[in-house]
């Protein structure tokens, strides 16, 4: 050390690490971070949880980057250091534009391989994939970081050079670390971002290409390359929006994508294109369902609302990428929703809190209640309820509501809000999506429960979306649903319990198969129905009469199937016991879909509520139960 | 020391740092919320800090390799196991966000820049002058990372819980500060008593980390209530 320093001091001018190598290598620490954060949220949006994928694509990245330190040192001393950083940054800008792309590509394949019987292979091209190009990217960035540090260790007297720039290379990928969630995230859309940061890489070849190999012989091949990288960088950088479109159609209309392998790649000009909004908290997407199932017609038997002609249909609504209403039947959940836990109390909240719901859906139907005096609207992303009162789509659904001056908006983080807020209310509406990640999963936390219920007026009610307690279910002895393996009433309950709630209440928004009007069309539309060679066997070997019933079977068991596609599951819940009652009271508000009978249909399950909270199913911000969904699943719109 | 037991230890202590460093993030989100901004944000100081202690790795801290890993893996064991803890105390006297994201980006740095100093010393202590050797045990240094991600997001978070996880891995830490005593015969006469004074304080928390393991879903339960305030 003391040698070194003597040995600077002797030569102050010659030997001291260049501004440009000290600016080209935090500038290309930057671009490695961003290209591994980049890797890491196109994997985590195609394949739900984001902490999973942080984690593994990380790990994939730095183990990658050991590799590439490792081929690095096999690169001979005498080689003109900047001439092989040439060659990695040529290599780089063209790894590092595909990461985004890339990734999409296998998970358009993956729905093909997984539809045509392949559902293994299809597991490991998609996060083989994503791996694989997360492992060429961390590799060249491994090889780059340690060739810099040989030119800092020529410029700058051996070790001393190499540290500084090693130092430099840290501070560069901190500031790649805080540029990607801070600035790209909220701002751009991942393929853009990724074309920037290739064109930055290529940048820095182009510079090496021009100043520092003038004069050596063998140039033609990389200004041959960088030539033709431009141009393609270029092609990209100028049709990016046309090619996120062309990803997310592949990604909504993926039914349509799974006809052929040319079907996956083709570009579907035909069906409509998908609405993209970005906020700084989610990705909001509008589509069209375009080829909607049995239940879609069914409703008309069940509902008034198709009779409105005013009442869009088939549009749906998506937050970063996961189903959340869709216009044809939205009414049913958000009736369900907003009026049993005030028929089954009896009286209707004058103040009322709504976490989330930020389409303005759930509002429609609270405003309905001339007794609700105001409504707080939190919500963490002031995006969404905005455009709640713009888009003619979510506008006309909600009617408004977000304008009525009953509402007031709150931009907020809903979590926060409760467990600061010393205001109290006589309901909670927490209507947020479903716990695919763990970040979502403190929306269900024991925790965030007891900061509701603190908020909660004497005698108040909160209500929540219980996604994974419905469908999970099958009759016991009695006929009555109870949930079976898998179901994540066991979460809820024992979550609740732990948060201090003494009267739980679940219901299912089940509607009655035993609709005359809806099997006489079912009978009659001539709507496929598959049927087994059992069923076959029996209908060729019946009579007449016999035929009758096995067709009638048939009908209530495709009735069964459809309204059960149509079923959500909720859970009410209070601090005191005997707050919900079963009885049935007219709300007096116009209703499209609830009547008396569905009311007391929607209590017909068998979901036990524990006396104590079994912690091992208790959901926490330390220990999330949720998500409980595969892990090694990618993301599906349906 | 023979290399493999070296690439071990690089091993074993590259996977507790790297989970000290998600622990801390992930309390973080669960405290400050968006986990995209904590988790960048935790791996960009974590490769920072990295960066500076391999920088501070010189001069007298390398010539005493021994000593100073066993003070190292102390400090790192004592930090990785209080940290969660500390963070919902800290809440719990009623700190401001700003002053929970101060102490937690700050332990951050702390655990980086000690996870820095190891393997310099570690390469020192293991590998010497030999090149091969030193890229095995670097080798071993980021598959220890690697292993120590995938581990945390599907196992340690999800099933054991921060605090659990928390304590084994401090223990995992100490208990390997504790075989470095198997070293201490290469360190110069004087060095001895130094040496045992650490090794002691070592042993004591281990004892410590263990017990507050068997313990750790009363410790966990401590941790919410605090969280909740008065009323839970």
């Amino acid at each position: 050390m003391a040698a070194e320093m003597s040995h600077a001091a002797d030569t102050p001018r010659e030997r001291r690490v260049s501004g440009t190598l000290v600016l080209v290598t935090a500038v290309l620490a930057a671009c490695s971070v961003v290209y591994e954060l980049l890797a890491a949220q196109t994997l985590a949006a195609l394949a739900a949880n984001t902490v999973i994928w942080y984690s593994v694509v990380i790990g994939a990245f730095l183990g990658a980057m050991g590799l590439g330190a490792f081929r690095c040192m096999e690169i001979p001393q005498d080689r003109d250091a900047w001439r092989e950083l040439l060659g990695v940054e040529l290599r780089l800008t063209l790894a590092g534009a595909a990461v985004v792309p890339a990734i999409h590509f296998g998970h358009m394949l993956h729905a093909y391989l997984e539809v045509h019987g392949w559902p293994r292979v299809a597991a490991v091209v998609f996060f083989g994939g994503a791996f694989a190009i997360t492992t060429v990217v961390g590799y060249l960035t491994g090889i780059e970081l340690p060739l810099l540090m040989r030119i800092g260790a020529q410029q700058g007297g051996g070790t001393r050079g190499g540290n500084i720039v090693l130092g430099v290379d840290y501070v560069g990928s901190l500031v790649g670390a805080l540029v990607f969630p801070l600035v790209i995230l909220p701002h751009t859309d991942l393929l853009t971002a990724a074309t920037a940061t290739a064109g930055v890489n290529l940048v820095v070849a182009l510079g090496i290409l021009v100043h520092r190999t003038a004069g050596r012989g063998r140039l033609l091949g990389p200004a041959l390359a960088a030539g033709t990288l431009a141009g393609l960088l270029a092609a990209v950088a100028a049709s990016t929006a046309r090619i996120e479109q062309y990803f997310l159609r592949k990604y909504y209309y993926y039914t349509h994508a799974n006809a052929s392998l040319l079907a996956v790649f083709a570009p579907m000009p035909e069906l409509p294109e998908v609405f993209r909004v970005r906020s700084p908290y989610q990705r909001i997407d509008i589509m069209q369902d375009v080829d909607p199932d049995a239940s879609r017609t069914l409703m008309q038997f069940y509902s008034t609302k198709p009779d409105d002609p005013e009442h869009p249909r088939d549009e749906i609504l998506f937050l970063n990428g996961d189903f959340q209403t869709n216009s044809t039947y939205e009414e049913i959940y958000h009736e369900y929703f907003a009026h049993v836990p005030i028929v089954a109390t009896g009286r209707v909240p004058r103040h009322v809190l709504l976490l989330g719901g930020g389409d303005g859906y759930l509002a429609r139907e609270l405003l309905k209640h001339e007794g609700i005096e105001d409504i707080l609207h939190v919500d963490i992303d002031p995006v969404l309820p905005a455009l709640a009162q713009t888009h003619p789509l979510l506008s006309t659904v909600n009617k408004g509501s977000f304008r009525d001056p009953r509402v007031t908006h709150l931009q907020g983080d809903g979590f926060q809000f409760v467990r600061t807020t010393e205001q109290r209310f006589d309901a909670v509406y927490i209507d947020f999506p479903v716990a695919v990640d763990y970040d979502l999963s403190r929306l269900y936390s024991r925790e965030f429960f007891h900061f509701v219920r603190r908020c909660l007026a004497p005698g108040a009610f909160a209500v929540f979306d219980s996604t994974g307690t419905s469908f999970l279910t099958a009759p016991d002895a009695a006929g009555v649903q109870v949930p079976v393996e898998g179901n994540d009433w066991r979460i809820y309950s024992n979550t609740l319990v732990a948060a201090g709630y003494r009267d739980i209440v679940p219901y299912l928004t089940t509607l009655e198969v035993d609709n005359a009007a809806a099997a006489e069309w079912l009978a009659n539309a001539g709507v496929n129905i598959p049927v087994d060679a059992d069923f076959m066997s029996d209908w060729q070997a019946a009579d007449e009469e016999q035929r009758k019933v096995l067709r009638d079977l048939l009908i209530r068991r495709v009735l069964t199937e459809n309204m059960i596609a149509l079923q959500q599951g909720f859970v009410m819940m209070a601090a005191d016991e005997g707050t919900f009652g079963t009885a049935w009271k007219d709300p007096g508000v116009p209703l499209h879909l609830l009547t008396k009978e569905r009311f007391e249909h929607a209590f017909d399950v068998h979901f036990e509520v524990p006396p104590v909270a079994d912690a091992d199913f208790v959901n926490s911000i330390l220990r999330p139960r949720f998500p409980t969904l595969p892990v090694w699943r990618p993301r599906r719109p349906f | 020391m023979h290399t493999a037991t070296v690439a071990g230890v690089a091993f074993v202590l590259a996977f507790c740092s790297i989970v000290y460093e998600l622990l801390l993030g992930q309390t973080l989100a669960a405290f400050l919320g968006n986990t995209v901004l904590r988790l960048s944000v935790t791996v960009g100081l974590y490769l920072l800090s990295m960066g500076i202690g391999a920088f501070l790795a010189r001069g007298r801290v390398l010539a005493r390799p021994v000593l100073a890993l066993q003070s190292v893996e102390l400090a790192l064991s004592v930090t990785g196991a209080a940290a969660v803890p500390l963070l919902f105390l800290l809440d719990s006297w009623g700190a401001p966000h700003a002053a929970l994201s101060a102490t937690g980006h700050g332990l951050i740095v702390l655990i980086g820049v000690l996870t820095g100093l190891e393997l310099p010393l570690l390469l020192e202590l293991g590998g010497g002058a030999v090149d091969v050797r030193r890229n095995f045990v670097l080798g071993v240094d980021y598959v220890g990372a690697l292993i120590g991600t995938l581990v945390f997001a599907f196992w340690f978070y999800p099933r054991a819980g921060l605090v659990t996880t928390a304590f084994v891995v401090a223990s995992l830490n100490a208990f390997a500060g504790v075989l470095l005593a198997s070293q201490i015969g290469r360190s110069p006469a004087e060095d001895r008593s130094r040496h045992g004074l650490v090794l002691v304080a070592q042993l004591l928390v281990l004892c410590a980390t263990v017990v507050c393991l068997a313990r750790a879903d009363a410790i966990a339960e401590a941790c919410i209530r605090l969280y909740l305030g008065g009323d839970a």
